[in-house]
């Protein structure tokens, strides 16, 4: 575990909105190593964003991280360090890329400008140095004629352009940690797998960590090392990704990899997985994944499984692989 | 943008035009005529001295062609004379009023921005705290007080009761025989109050929408990125929220011309100030056409141009806007 680059612990976070408190995130926990990726997999509002802003500290104002969790950042407690302290590790030490690349970037800004003030902000270089790195970190993610383009506004770029200049904004001061929140979903197909690689590329490049948030098990599925799949705020299911697509463990997992339609098979019907997500002011007593379970059993309406290791490294909170 | 330009400058005089002709039409439209001053209360008056003195005018012609008569003469820069015993020409009367009442609502404005976009970033920043109720129930109290009212009591008060501030007028007295630097003060002392009661009714609407522009700013996802980049908060609120926040405030500049005017016409009567407002109020009283007629010309010219730099500056400060 001295690899251990990010350690959460039994994180909670809720909303509290006029109607309740929604519990966005319920209780999740998992550690990122130096260096490796980690694919983190649901459905819109199972909590994988609020998840990455929670660690990054960046929630709006009505939700709350509960006490008594644990975010370890190389060893530093995030959720006891003060504001200032978390700015110098926002951007330096972690940096995170947005969904929407349309606003994400200030309209009203260069994205050289944009660029340029992440770089001042960390590191010791005057005006014309500064520029030059924002002309570097544009020719690397692959922004062509980046002198030209650094006067640019974003409203003259594409979304694929924008997306790339977000990424070559999270990258100016070498984050140890990218978190990576629906990256692609924004994009056109051909664009996604352009953001992807490059995102890959500049990972063995650079050595850093990323959590890539997705609702595509396909997007995960040769990019990152291991998967947590949440469910209503919670990991149902954690493991290698070899092991997972190989053989995953949760029903909602198999529902999941199901529903990823076959080119091979024309005729064969697209599997759907029937329900929708459990409203999180009023969550059910017993297993949360019950109502769309085709594995449910009589006793899964009581109790509430946990997360755990069925196989070496293979984690599932699941009755089927509940012990006794 | 020159483009842009021409084409706006055209749309803003055929507004002008269209202005004119509704005044000239509606000030017609009103009982009585300019000459009833001098013909009602004399007893010697008879119908036919009275016809002779209309035809003098040019009154006993229908209003449309006394439209373009007007017409005619305005091109030639000439508003005609005043029905007033002087009968000096409109133009002049204006001309040496127009000064002191530019500078007053110069300043006021100058002012009214001063405190209100402060006031309403912090209210934005830390909505609901105590000092945004307090900062949001003061600028309420000087938008429901009737600034007739105000001005009167403050004439009261501070001008009478205290004997601290010049109750109306320009300048005292003994003016002429004061030294410069007392000159200067002597003025400040005399503008105060309508300076005062202007700011103070007007700080309402900026401050209102300067919070709501902002609060919308920064509940944008770029102020999300630009704290993951790790930026100052100071920053973040005023870089990248306030210059956003701030477009709109330009529009309202511009559009704020005619009602710092027609407020001129309610403070510069209080406060006995001959500027062009008190002459608006006399002239109208009067049914003095022509004075009036020259005193929309202007107020038009101010207000349209007042659009145009608005106009003018968004698209300076706006970079979607600039390119179209």
């Amino acid at each position: 575990m001295n690899n251990c680059l990010l350690e959460v612990k039994n994180l909670h976070t809720s909303f509290f909105t006029d109607a309740g408190e929604v519990k966005a995130v319920r209780g999740i926990s998992f550690s990122l190593e130096q260096g490796k990726t980690l694919g983190l997999v649901g459905e819109s509002g199972c909590g994988k964003t609020v998840t990455a802003l929670s660690i990054m500290q960046l929630l709006p104002n009505q939700a709350k991280i509960t006490p008594g969790g644990s975010i370890l950042y190389k060893g530093k407690e995030l959720l006891r360090l003060s504001q200032e302290e978390l700015r110098k590790i926002r951007g330096r030490e972690i940096s995170m890329v947005f969904q929407e690349p349309m606003t994400a970037l200030n309209p009203v800004f260069t994205i050289g400008e944009q660029i340029r003030e992440a770089i001042e902000l960390h590191g010791n270089l005057n005006k014309k140095e500064a520029t030059n790195e924002v002309i570097k970190l544009l020719k690397d993610v692959g922004i062509p004629e980046p002198n030209k383009r650094i006067k640019d506004y974003p409203h003259q770029l594409s979304g694929g352009m924008r997306q790339r200049v977000l990424i070559a904004m999270a990258l100016a001061s070498f984050p140890s940690l990218l978190i990576a929140d629906e990256p692609t979903t924004a994009l056109d197909v051909t664009v996604q797998a352009q953001i992807l690689e490059l995102i890959g590329a500049l990972q063995g490049l650079k050595k850093i960590a990323i959590i890539l948030i997705t609702h595509d098990l396909g997007v995960v599925a040769e990019r990152v090392d291991f998967v947590a799949v949440m469910y209503a705020g919670v990991i149902v299911e954690y493991a290698s990704t070899q092991n997972l697509f190989n053989e995953p463990l949760h029903p909602y997992t198999k529902a999941l990899l199901g529903s990823i339609p076959k080119l091979e098979d024309k005729d064969a019907k697209l599997n759907t997985l029937k329900g929708s997500v459990p409203v999180l002011t009023e969550l059910p007593a017993g297993c949360i994944f019950y109502e769309r379970c085709k594995e449910k059993s009589a006793r899964c309406k009581d109790i509430t499984p946990e997360l755990v290791e069925v196989k070496e490294g293979h984690w599932a909170a699941c009755c089927l692989y509940e012990k006794g | 943008m020159l483009n842009y330009l021409s084409k706006k400058s055209l749309e803003l005089l055929i507004t002008f035009f269209g202005i004119t002709l509704v005044s000239f039409f509606l000030i017609n439209l009103a009982p009585g005529k300019p000459t009833d001053a001098v013909s009602d209360l004399n007893p010697r008056m008879t119908p036919e001295i009275r016809a002779i003195y209309e035809k003098q005018w040019g009154l006993d012609k229908p209003v449309h062609i006394r439209y373009f008569i007007w017409l005619k003469n305005f091109s030639k820069f000439d508003f005609g004379r005043s029905f007033s015993s002087d009968s000096r020409p409109a133009w002049d009367k204006i001309k040496e009023r127009l000064p002191i009442t530019i500078l007053i609502n110069s300043i006021s404005m100058f002012f009214i921005f001063l405190i209100a976009v402060p006031i309403g970033i912090h209210s934005a920043v830390k909505p609901n705290s105590l000092s945004d109720k307090l900062t949001t129930v003061g600028v309420f109290v000087g938008f429901a007080m009737p600034v007739f009212w105000l001005a009167l009591i403050l004439q009261l008060i501070l001008g009478v009761w205290l004997n601290i501030l010049p109750v109306s007028g320009i300048r005292s007295l003994n003016y002429e025989n004061l030294s410069w630097i007392n000159k200067i003060f002597d003025s400040m002392r005399h503008l105060f109050l309508p300076i005062f009661i202007t700011v103070f009714g007007s700080l309402v609407g900026i401050s209102r929408y300067m919070r709501s522009t902002m609060q919308e700013a920064l509940s944008q996802e770029y102020i999300v990125t630009a704290r993951a980049k790790g930026l100052p908060e100071s920053k973040v609120v005023y870089k990248h929220a306030l210059r956003n926040a701030i477009l709109p405030i330009i529009t309202i500049t511009g559009l704020s011309v005619p009602g710092l005017i027609s407020g001129s016409v309610i403070f510069e009567t209080i406060f006995a100030i001959p500027g062009v407002g008190q002459l608006l109020y006399q002239a109208a009283m009067a049914r003095d056409i022509h004075v009036i007629m020259a005193e929309v010309v202007i107020v038009s010219i101010l207000t349209l141009f007042g659009n145009l730099l608005a106009d003018i500056g968004y698209a300076l400060a706006d970079p979607r806007i600039r390119v179209k």
